[in-house]
């Protein structure tokens, strides 16, 4: 005998399906392997299944991209740090072919991944997940100038750190 | 000369923005996302009963009200009778479920309505709310679901957990409450107070509810039927945090209940679409997952490399994988020693099988019996060298049990026991007779995965969902019933082969792969993996504890 309407609905399932693939784009975007992406994933449903956070946030698909972005960026800074100095290997390739280059997309997220937390999360959220800086200000609990604060402090770090490898030749 | 690399406002200047759209274009295999995201909905909470906080999918979140509702009123019946005036209000309450044939329960949530019904002679079950019709047939153990938007019969495996530990926990409470001892937990809901008092010609039942955690708080008010002690209406208010929740149920008790679903409303005319699967289907399958867990002990190293080559040490990954007893674990290291440069992969194994010591392994995982270790590690400046890193590894808290078996191509012993989805209600499997191709000797079974649907309101592109994928597995039955060859195929084309390649035989007799291929068509990419096993030798047991790896490492 079972109790049909006195049972636990399968929601696990359901919310599997309905932010899975977009977590683990987001974390594919910056980790760019299967094997820790899925570890962000799961760290990422293990997390939201029980917060309360999550059960709060008015825009779920933010509040889970903003988690995924902060998880995978600590799961980069982990990696072995990339010396820009080997990016020189490419200097006979075209500027093009060199920027789209695995090397070089290594490189700057391990540049991003330096920058501080807020300062990282902030510009992964802006310029991977194409996210508003109100949208980003409220994810982060800080205003829309902070958010454009961080941002812009990023960017300048960003350049000053990139400029060897960005050098044309 | 330096590049332009001023900016303004939010936008990037090239170089940079170039590097940067490129990575955010970066996007991952769609079939392997999609069958690690399959996995992930088969390793779901164990334990877990508590309502999950998510407002996205409004049918789920109302059914679990509809449960927690359910369960107060149950609740109420068995602890509130102990405080009923007449001395014999549990033995009335019991005869009066006795007697009953059928209970229909009629819930409604904001604009939402749902019934169901529970004939207690047989142990049907049904429901019906806007979206789907269900008939449950537990004497068959069958679940036939009718999806109102598709249009869709399926007759799927009745999943019993979802049905039994309800059932468990309310007879060993009725016969706890027949002893006196009665327990003031069901289902991770604490009974904080039971009242009764009599308004107007009923009695009225009045329960404080709060959840284990103390996040979720719930207040009961049932009605009694005067004559037989049952429930005939209630209203339970939950909040957690600022959310709150009412729900009202009215409960009915028919002299029959519904024979099928479509007596429920289901076109007589609709073709049912049958994922039950054959005896010889889930012996296949069992065959198959017997491995995964119940064989030999071993230490192993693992390598994969996209290059194309097991020798060039600098673009392999390296893993160190140990099973002993019911424990697993999977270790990985980013940076093989220098002195192992030049050496064949085979002797770079031999030297890590030999030493696991020799290198500062990261833990992934530990499997430890029913309960799973994760890790975090964290980077930081050293202080004591000026531009080094140096990182603290600890455990992550409340790993939860569905990441018990971890999806991954590294641990030799569930390499070739893939799960298969074979008894889910999305997949339908079959053996195929009439092979064109696929590994001589093998057995081809065929599963074909249902859409996956979402109720969120996300873009259908981002969640990728509305997708449908067939694979197929060549299960070999001389060979320990491991899967050979398995391919998935999406509904675009785009396909997945793992080709398990040289095998080697433990000394118990059973199989494990050498080497191992995965090729996927949308990237071209291939992955090889190649296995070096050393049987009835597993990492020494301090490689199994936790506290082992928590520290900070140079």
């Amino acid at each position: 005998m079972s109790l049909k309407g006195f049972t636990l609905p399968n929601e696990w399932t359901e919310f599997v399906d309905s932010y899975g693939p977009l977590v683990y784009r987001c974390a594919w975007r910056i980790l760019r392997n299967q094997h820790d992406s899925e570890d962000v994933v799961q760290e990422v449903f293990s997390f939201a299944w029980d917060s309360s956070e999550f059960a709060k946030a008015h825009n779920k698909a933010a509040w889970l991209r903003c988690v995924t972005v902060r998880r995978a960026l600590n799961c980069l800074r982990r990696k072995k740090p990339v010396e820009l100095g080997e990016l020189d290997v490419a200097a006979d390739c075209s500027r093009v072919s060199r920027v789209e280059s695995d090397e070089f997309q290594t490189a700057v997220l391990a540049a991003i991944s330096r920058l501080p937390e807020q300062q990282r999360v902030a510009f992964s959220l802006r310029y991977f997940e194409e996210m508003s800086n109100a949208e980003i200000a409220e994810e982060l609990g800080i205003t829309t100038s902070a958010v454009s604060s961080a941002l812009h402090s990023a960017r300048q770090t960003l350049a000053r750190i990139l400029a060897p490898a960005f050098k044309e030749d | 000369m330096n590049a332009n690399l001023e900016y303004s406002e939010d936008e990037l200047a090239d170089p940079l923005k170039s590097v940067i759209e490129s990575i955010a274009g970066n996007k991952p295999d769609e079939v392997h996302m999609e069958s690690f995201l399959s996995s992930l909905k088969d390793r779901k909470p164990i334990q877990s009963t508590l309502p999950r906080n998510s407002k996205s999918t409004n049918t789920s979140r109302s059914r679990l009200l509809v449960w927690l509702m359910s369960t107060a009123a149950l609740v109420a019946i068995l602890f509130g009778v102990q405080m009923l005036p007449t001395a014999n209000a549990l033995e009335q309450i019991a005869r009066a479920l006795t007697n009953v044939h059928c209970i229909k329960s009629t819930t409604v949530i904001g604009n939402t309505n749902s019934e169901s019904w529970l004939v207690l002679p047989t142990g049907q079950t049904a429901f019906k709310d806007d979206q789907r019709i269900e008939f449950a047939d537990s004497s068959a153990a069958t679940l036939t679901t009718y999806d109102l938007r598709t249009k869709e019969l399926v007759r799927s495996p009745l999943p019993e957990p979802r049905n039994s530990a309800m059932l468990v926990e309310l007879v060993e409470s009725l016969a706890a409450t027949g002893k006196g001892n009665v327990t003031k937990t069901i289902r991770g809901m604490d009974i904080k107070s039971i009242k009764v008092d009599k308004t107007g010609a009923h009695r009225v039942l009045h329960l404080d509810l709060v959840s284990q955690d103390g996040a979720i708080s719930g207040y009961a008010k049932i009605t009694l039927q005067d004559n037989s002690d049952l429930p005939i209406r209630g209203v339970v208010n939950f909040s957690r945090g600022d959310a709150t929740q009412q729900i009202e149920t009215t409960w009915e008790y028919p002299t029959n209940g519904p024979a099928d679903v479509f007596e429920l409303g289901v076109p007589q005319e609709t073709a049912l679409i049958d994922r039950v699967p054959t005896p010889e289907v889930k012996q296949l399958v069992a065959d198959v997952y017997k491995g995964r867990l119940s064989f030999d002990d071993y230490r192993a190293v693992v390598f994969a490399t996209k290059s194309g080559t097991l020798n060039d040490i600098d673009s392999l990954e390296v893993s160190l994988v140990s099973k002993k007893g019911n424990r697993l674990a999977l270790l990985r290291n980013a940076d093989v020693l220098d002195e192992y440069e030049g050496l064949e992969a085979a002797d770079v194994a031999a030297a890590l099988l030999k030493n696991p010591s020799s290198i500062n392994w990261q833990p992934a995982t530990l499997i430890l019996g029913q309960d799973m270790v994760r890790f975090s590690i964290v980077v930081a400046n050293d202080p004591s060298v000026k531009g080094k890193l140096s990182y603290r590894i600890s455990r992550n808290p409340n790993s939860p049990e569905y990441f018990i078996c971890p999806s991954s191509h590294r641990v030799p012993n569930l390499v070739g026991r893939p799960m298969t989805g074979v008894g889910s209600n999305s997949t339908g499997a079959s053996i195929v007779s009439d092979q064109s191709h696929g590994p001589e000797g093998c057995i081809q079974l065929r599963t074909l995965s249902a859409p996956q649907r979402a109720s969120g309101n996300l873009e259908q592109e981002e969640l990728g969902i509305g997708h449908q994928k067939t694979s197929d597995y060549w299960i070999d039955p001389t060979k320990g019933s491991l899967v050979i060859e398995y391919r998935t195929q999406m509904h675009d084309g785009a396909t997945s082969t793992f080709t398990l390649g040289e095998l080697t035989r433990s000394p118990a007799g059973h199989w494990y792969p050498k080497i191992t291929t995965h090729t996927d068509s949308v990237t071209s990419q291939t992955t090889i993996y190649r296995y070096f096993i050393e049987f009835s030798n597993p990492l020494p047991d301090i490689m199994f504890e936790p506290d082992h790896y928590v520290e900070t490492s140079p």
